[in-house]
């Protein structure tokens, strides 16, 4: 088996083992701590892809790759793996637990075959309820602060803050 | 490792022709540029350079159209395509779509709100029935005198999400 087919093999078998956890685990996330149970799951699978990785790259023939190689080559699968899951929770996890567009979908599939007019389905789903639900997931993130009855937000470097970061360089260099 | 270091420079071209090209098309028309820039450098670039590794290393041995299956699926071009679904996914829909970063950027533009002010301005911002428009031009619902119901297409992604709830355990969010 050459080095390139394991890499994406160990990738392809650590995303099916955080599957498994996923489906296990995540059922008993509660919606305010959504993000720490997502991080620790993708450590989880993480921490197997390393150590399948380096077993399987420990069986190839002695004196073709050096450690260093070998260590470089579980980055390349922890990074695959890594790419593999991100999809999965943007794909998957995040359209039902975020997604405006599915909770309508959701609401009139319902009521379906009858149908929903369209003052019914915003008594039912509401810009009140988009608001509550956000701001509680970024008071609970600590990304937002109340203070006084205001709302701000709170300087935190977390994941969310190198997309900003890599969004505001687009923004300034392309738009 | 050689299709590996052609596939982020693929993709890093791919990156800089989208947003080069999204100077001059329409808001609406970013997601399709997105699409034909990816496929277009795939297939044009990280194709005619991939070839050369192939061709040296291991095509003596192995007729085209397994050569092309296993060029498709090397982890190059593996890491391509999730590259370029995370960068549309996390750049290209959140950045202009996502509601809870537009809530994000009413308080980056004014720190501190109160609820009051925050509601106001998602009302504004009118998060719903552009998005009922969007599922009608989707073809997942369909409106008829100010009813809306689903297609069979809606209903297929309902399936889907029935089955995906039933799995995890997790109820709809929104």
């Amino acid at each position: 088996m050459s080095v390139d087919s394991l890499i994406v093999n160990s990738a392809v078998v650590s995303f099916g083992f955080y599957l498994f956890l996923y489906f296990l685990f995540f059922r008993f996330a509660s919606s305010k701590k959504i993000f720490p149970w997502l991080m620790g799951l993708l450590v989880a699978g993480g921490v197997f892809n390393a150590v399948t990785s380096f077993i399987l790259l420990s069986r190839l023939p002695g004196g073709v790759w050096g450690i260093g190689e070998k260590i470089l080559f579980v980055l390349v699968a922890e990074f695959l793996y890594g790419l593999a899951a991100v999809l999965f929770i943007l794909c998957f996890c995040g359209p039902n637990e975020t997604s405006v567009r599915i909770r309508l979908l959701y609401e009139i599939g319902k009521v379906s075959p009858q149908g929903i007019t369209i003052h019914a389905l915003l008594m039912r789903y509401s810009d009140q309820e988009i608001l509550e639900r956000r701001l509680e997931r970024l008071l609970a993130s600590g990304e937002v602060y109340q203070e006084c009855g205001q709302y701000r937000i709170k300087p935190v470097f977390n994941f969310f803050s190198f997309r900003d970061l890599v969004a505001s360089l687009i923004n300034h260099y392309f738009k | 490792m050689f299709s590996l270091l052609i596939s982020l420079g693929c993709l890093f071209a791919a990156i800089v022709m989208h947003l080069f090209l999204c100077r001059f098309i329409s808001h609406s028309s970013v997601r399709q540029a997105s699409f034909f820039c990816f496929v277009g450098i795939f297939f044009f670039v990280y194709m005619g350079a991939d070839s050369v590794y192939f061709r040296n290393m291991i095509s003596s041995s192995l007729p085209s159209f397994s050569l092309w299956a296993l060029r498709l699926f090397s982890s190059g071009a593996y890491l391509y395509f999730l590259c370029h679904v995370l960068y549309y996914l996390f750049f290209v829909t959140a950045d202009v779509y996502s509601p809870t970063q537009r809530i994000l950027n009413f308080l980056k533009e004014q720190d501190g709100l109160s609820y009051e002010e925050l509601l106001s301005r998602t009302k504004q911002a009118n998060f719903i029935l552009p998005r009922i428009e969007d599922l009608q031009k989707r073809s997942w619902i369909f409106l008829e005198k100010d009813v809306c119901r689903t297609t069979p297409k809606g209903n297929l992604i309902l399936h889907c999400l029935y089955w995906y709830q039933k799995l995890s355990g997790r109820p709809i969010g929104g």
